[in-house]
Formats: C-alpha cells, structure tokens, sequence
C-alpha cells in the first residue's frame, strides 16, 4: 500500500468519525426522549424500567393536552393551504410578471425568513393587541402564514424555473386556453415543489414557538403548552406529546422525500 | 385559398428588427422551409405564426381568415419542438388524446383516434408508456402525432431533428416527410441544417437579418441564388470576378472584401466545387481551363476538398470523388477546368435592398 492511499484512508476515517460524532450530537438526545416516551413509571428515566404506551394514552385523553393539539392541528390545517395559494400565485407572479421591481418584491417576501423571530412576534403582538385578537386562532394563522410564506415562495419559484413553458405553449397550441393549459400541465409538472411546500407550512406552523408565545395567553397551541408544563414539572407526558410532534414531523418529512423519487405518472386527463 | 399567408410581417423587439417585411405563403399540402442561421428571424416567425408573438406590422392569415388577434389556442395550428416538449406526466396516450380532450371530442372518438394516429407513427405498443421511458426519436414521434391528431390548418416543426442523433435524425426525416404526404398537411419548417431544407421542402425561403433572402425551389436556390449570402449560406461555393467574351467565360479575379458585391456589370459569380473538373499537369490548356498549384486537401470520405491557388490569383475549392485514380497532393500543379455553364452570375442586391434596415442588437 502507498503512502498516498494510506493518507486517503486516514482522511476517510476521520471525516467518517465526525460525521458520526455530529449526527450523534444532533439526534441522540431526540432518540432517548423518544425512548423515554415510552415509559410506564410515573418518572423520566434513561433507560425506562418499563415499557408501555401509558403517557401516550394520558396526553390523548388529558383536556389540556388534546385542547392544546387540536388547536395545532386546526391552526395548521388552514395555514397550510392558505400559505400554498399565497405561495404559489407570489412565485408565478415573480415568474411571469415584469421584471421590474422583481427583486424588491422578492426580498420583502422573503424577509421574515431573516428577520429575528422575536422581534416579529413583538411586532405581531402589537397589531394583535390593538385587533383584540389574542388567544385566538385567526392570530395564529396569520403569524404563522407570515413566516411559512418564504419557503413556500422558494420552493414553489424553483419549481417555476425550471418549468419549460414549451410545455405550456405546446397545450395551448393544441386547443387548451392559458388557464386550462395551466391547470393540466403546468400544476401537474411542478406537482412536487407544490407538496414539498405544503409540508413544510404544515411543519412549520406546528412547530412554532417564538411568535404564538407573544400572541398567547390561554389558549395555547401544543409548543407553548410544553413549554408552560415545563415550568411546574417534569413528567413523561412531556416526553410522550414530544415524541407525537416528533414522529409527525419525521414521518411527513420522510413522505417528502420518498415523493421526490416516485416518479409523478399519473393521469390527470381522464 | 392558401393555408398560410403572411403580408409584409414586421416583428420588432425594441430597437431590434427581428423580421423584417416578410412576405410568403404555404399552399395547401404544401411543405415550406424557413433556413437560416441563428438570429435569422426564422423561430419569430415560426412563433408569430403558432400565435405566441403579435406581428408588430403586416397581416396574418391562417386557412384564409386573419388571425392577428386570435390566441394561440384557437389557431389549429400543430406545433413540434426541437426540444419534443412532451407531457412528463403523461402516458403517450394521454399525450396524443391531449388536442382531443381539449376540443370535447367524446371518449370512443378519441381512443380510436389515438391508436390510428399512434400506428402511422409506429408506436401502437408504446401507448402506456410515460415520455421519460422512450428513447429521443420516439418521443419526437409521439410529438408529431400529438401535433397532427387534431387535423390542424398547418404544421410547424421548429428544429425538430436537432437534438437528435444524425442516423435517427435522418430516420424521423424520412418518415415526418412520408406521413406529411400522406395526410397532406400543410408544413412549415423552421432549421438552419441546409440539407434538412433540401430533402423534405417543396420550397424553401432562405432567411438572413430577419429578411427572406430568397424564396423558391431546392433547385433553383442551389443552382441560381439571388445572392452571395444564399450561394455560400447552401452548400460550397466558389465566389469569382469573371470576364464575359462571347460565348467565353474567364475568371477574372478574386472578389474582393467580405462585402457583397455590386450587382451585375463588375461580373460575380459562383462556382459550386462539384463543377470544377481537376486535371493532370501536362492536359491541354484550354480557353476554360486554368493552370494551378493544389494548398490543400480534405479526405472526407466518398469525396476528397482540394483547394487550388490558380495562377489568376484566386482559390478555387474542387471536389473530387475518392474513386478516380488521379489523386493530386498539396503542393502538384493541376490543370483546373471550369465550363462556362457552370458559372452562375449573382443579380443581387438592388442599391435599395443593400441600404435598408438591418437589426441592430439592443
């Protein structure tokens, strides 16, 4: 063996272990809350003595808790198609319209995306407030559509560009009028970009914390409430409704990326 | 009642003239060829015509009835890209039914439709297929019978063989100009591959700066062009200053600068290379022969491109078959003889064509 291959085996080696070392870090302390979930004490402890599906049941029969996570799961639910419609006729109009004033358009779109998520909750907080709107799910939503519409605008505009409009003038050349040649070739094409933006609204308004813990008091969405529950103990149900977000936010993720591989054959003109 | 007619068509983008005052028309059944190269205009055209670009001036005509004002979608027009552009999401089926659906045609119609069309393209047993399963030329073939299912008033093929390999290229030539004669469709071409422009045309209009250059049969644009653009854009050619005596005619001199000649008097005419016979050293000089030394010369296969300095002061491009025994090296005297028929005398440009408009680029 050469020294050279010797050092690229080495090199290999190393940047394996990191690697390792680094998911370890990132997903080890989810993998043992996950595990933790599933536990049949009354305490939290690594690993559990016993195993059982008892937090489970608890979080899914507790008020607070399904209280908490139907509000979620509503406020979600009318985000994501919201977020899509706005998505998607933003993105075709930073598409198709004039090029003018483009990149400054894209740029305020885009901006709550860079803008610290404590100063737009402090912002929305203020609007809120003079609305009367606190504690309600119209406030969420659109606190939630605000910072879901960046992604939307992204991944729907990539779809959009590399979209081949012949694509669409070939439709068109065969009898089918602008909107319906966009509705049977285009939304059908760029079918993905539309589901992977669909799931990451969905993600992202479940998963938000900073902006809807300005916006609430009461009635809280399932982050808040983990966060509230933190403050007077520390009991599995914590552990137990984590692992639910958890193994919902994987499990839609994991459906995206399954969707980019299947590929999109299905008849839409029948 | 021609399929297409097009009147004085002005198409401007800004400052930039991308057609200028074009005028042609396609007969019924017939298969007309826009040739030119890149920039030429011909795909702003093509685009005026299938209805995606508005003529800034001049009048549209599909089937008789103006159509400048009418979208794309309500033309009847077929369309082929160089690019097939077929629905990535669709079995071919689908694809071909396409025009069929969008016109409300009932469903027994449209499958039986679909499989006639699907076996004069031979692909009856790619039917379930998705685009992304067949191979280039099958794709451009599923194209071609979307585009032709609706029966439309004309096709048009915008470089449809380009991304092809040249064998299957040259396949989906033969067979896109076997099925346009059986259907007689009407057929607008749009390539800049000359040979393309030969073979399948009935007429082709050469196309330069956005102008037609020239319009008329193979034949005639390769054995009389209008201009130095149309000799040298169609084949090989020999441009030379020659003198007129009689029946007698002499290469004079080369012609010189990159610009067009004058017209007529000071003499210019082409040359194709397969007119100018090669022969040894020591055969008789005659009137319409030329002594001359061989630069160089291309093996290309069936023929060989040999390029003689004559001692006029001129090159002069011969092409000599492989099969001749005498094979003259770079460097031989040859004796080079040009028949006084085969000089074509360019007419062109009239003092006004030559000062017109040309497209500036923005």
């Amino acid at each position: 063996m050469t020294g050279a291959q010797n050092r690229e085996d080495a090199g290999g080696w190393v940047t394996g272990s990191v690697a390792v070392l680094t998911l370890a870090f990132l997903l080890l302390p989810q993998v043992i809350l996950l595990v933790e979930s599933f536990t049949a004490d009354s305490y939290l402890a690594f690993p559990p003595a016993r195993y059982g599906l008892r937090w489970y049941a608890f979080i899914l029969s507790d008020d607070d808790w399904l209280d908490a996570l139907g509000r979620s799961l509503l406020v979600a639910a009318i985000v994501t198609p919201m977020t899509l419609l706005l998505g998607l006729t933003a993105a075709y109009a930073l598409d198709r319209g004039p090029a003018r004033g483009r990149r400054i358009i894209f740029t305020l779109l885009i901006a709550p995306m860079v803008l610290p998520h404590v100063v737009l909750g402090l912002a929305q907080f203020q609007v809120v407030f003079w609305g009367h709107m606190q504690d309600t799910v119209t406030a969420y939503v659109l606190a939630h559509v605000t910072i879901a519409l960046p992604f939307a605008i992204i991944t729907i505009g990539a779809s959009l560009q590399v979209f081949d409009r012949r694509l669409e003038e070939a439709a068109q050349s065969l009898g089918a009028a602008p909107w319906r040649a966009a509705f049977h070739v285009l939304l059908p094409v760029i079918r993905p970009g539309l589901v992977a933006a669909a799931i990451f609204s969905f993600i992202t308004s479940f998963d938000e914390f900073i902006i809807t813990y300005f916006l609430s008091t009461r009635r809280v969405t399932v982050p808040i409430q983990i966060f509230n529950s933190l403050s007077f103990q520390l009991d599995p149900s914590i552990a137990a409704i984590s692992g639910l977000m958890l193994m919902l936010t994987v499990g839609l993720t994991g459906f995206l990326m399954a969707g980019g591989q299947i590929s999109s054959g299905t008849r839409i003109v029948r | 009642m021609s399929a297409v007619d097009i009147e004085n068509v002005t198409k401007r983008f800004g400052q930039m003239v991308a057609a200028a005052d074009v005028s042609f028309e396609v007969k019924p059944g017939e298969f007309v060829t826009l040739l030119g190269p890149s920039g030429c205009g011909k795909t702003t055209l093509l685009r005026i015509i299938a209805g995606f670009l508005r003529p800034s001036q001049g009048t549209m005509r599909i089937g008789g009835a103006v159509v400048n004002d009418v979208p794309a979608h309500l033309r009847n027009v077929g369309l082929v890209f160089q690019s097939y552009a077929l629905f990535p999401h669709m079995v071919v089926r689908d694809n071909v039914a396409f025009g069929l659906r969008m016109r409300g045609v009932r469903r027994r119609e449209i499958d039986q439709r679909v499989a006639e069309m699907l076996d004069l393209v031979q692909l009856g047993d790619r039917a379930e297929h998705l685009p992304s399963q067949l191979s280039g030329g099958q794709q451009q073939r599923v194209a071609l019978a979307r585009a032709l299912i609706t029966q439309p008033t004309v096709l048009l093929l915008d470089e449809p063989f380009s991304a092809l390999d040249r064998k299957i290229g040259e396949t989906l030539r033969a067979e896109l100009k076997r099925v346009q004669r059986r259907l007689s469709i009407s057929t607008i071409l749009v390539t800049h591959a000359q040979d393309e422009a030969l073979m399948l045309s009935d007429r082709v209009a050469v196309m330069n700066r956005g102008r037609i250059e020239q319009i008329g049969v193979p034949e005639q644009l390769y054995e009389r062009p209008s201009s130095r653009f149309v000799a040298e854009f169609l084949g090989r050619s020999n441009l030379v200053r020659i003198t007129q005596s009689g029946r007698d005619v002499r290469i004079a001199g080369p012609v010189e600068g990159e610009d067009t000649p004058a017209p007529g008097k000071s003499g210019v005419a082409i040359v194709r290379p397969e007119h100018v016979r090669l022969y040894p050293p020591d055969s008789e000089l005659r009137a319409d022969r030329y002594g001359g030394t061989v630069e160089d010369v291309q093996y290309l296969g069936h023929t060989r491109i040999v390029r003689v300095w004559l001692d006029a002061g001129v090159t002069i491009e011969a092409i000599a078959l492989s099969g001749s025994d005498w094979k003259p090296d770079a460097t031989s005297r040859v004796i080079v003889e040009i028949q006084p028929a085969s000089f074509h005398v360019i007419g062109e440009p009239t003092p006004a064509e030559a000062t017109d408009l040309k497209p500036t680029p923005r």
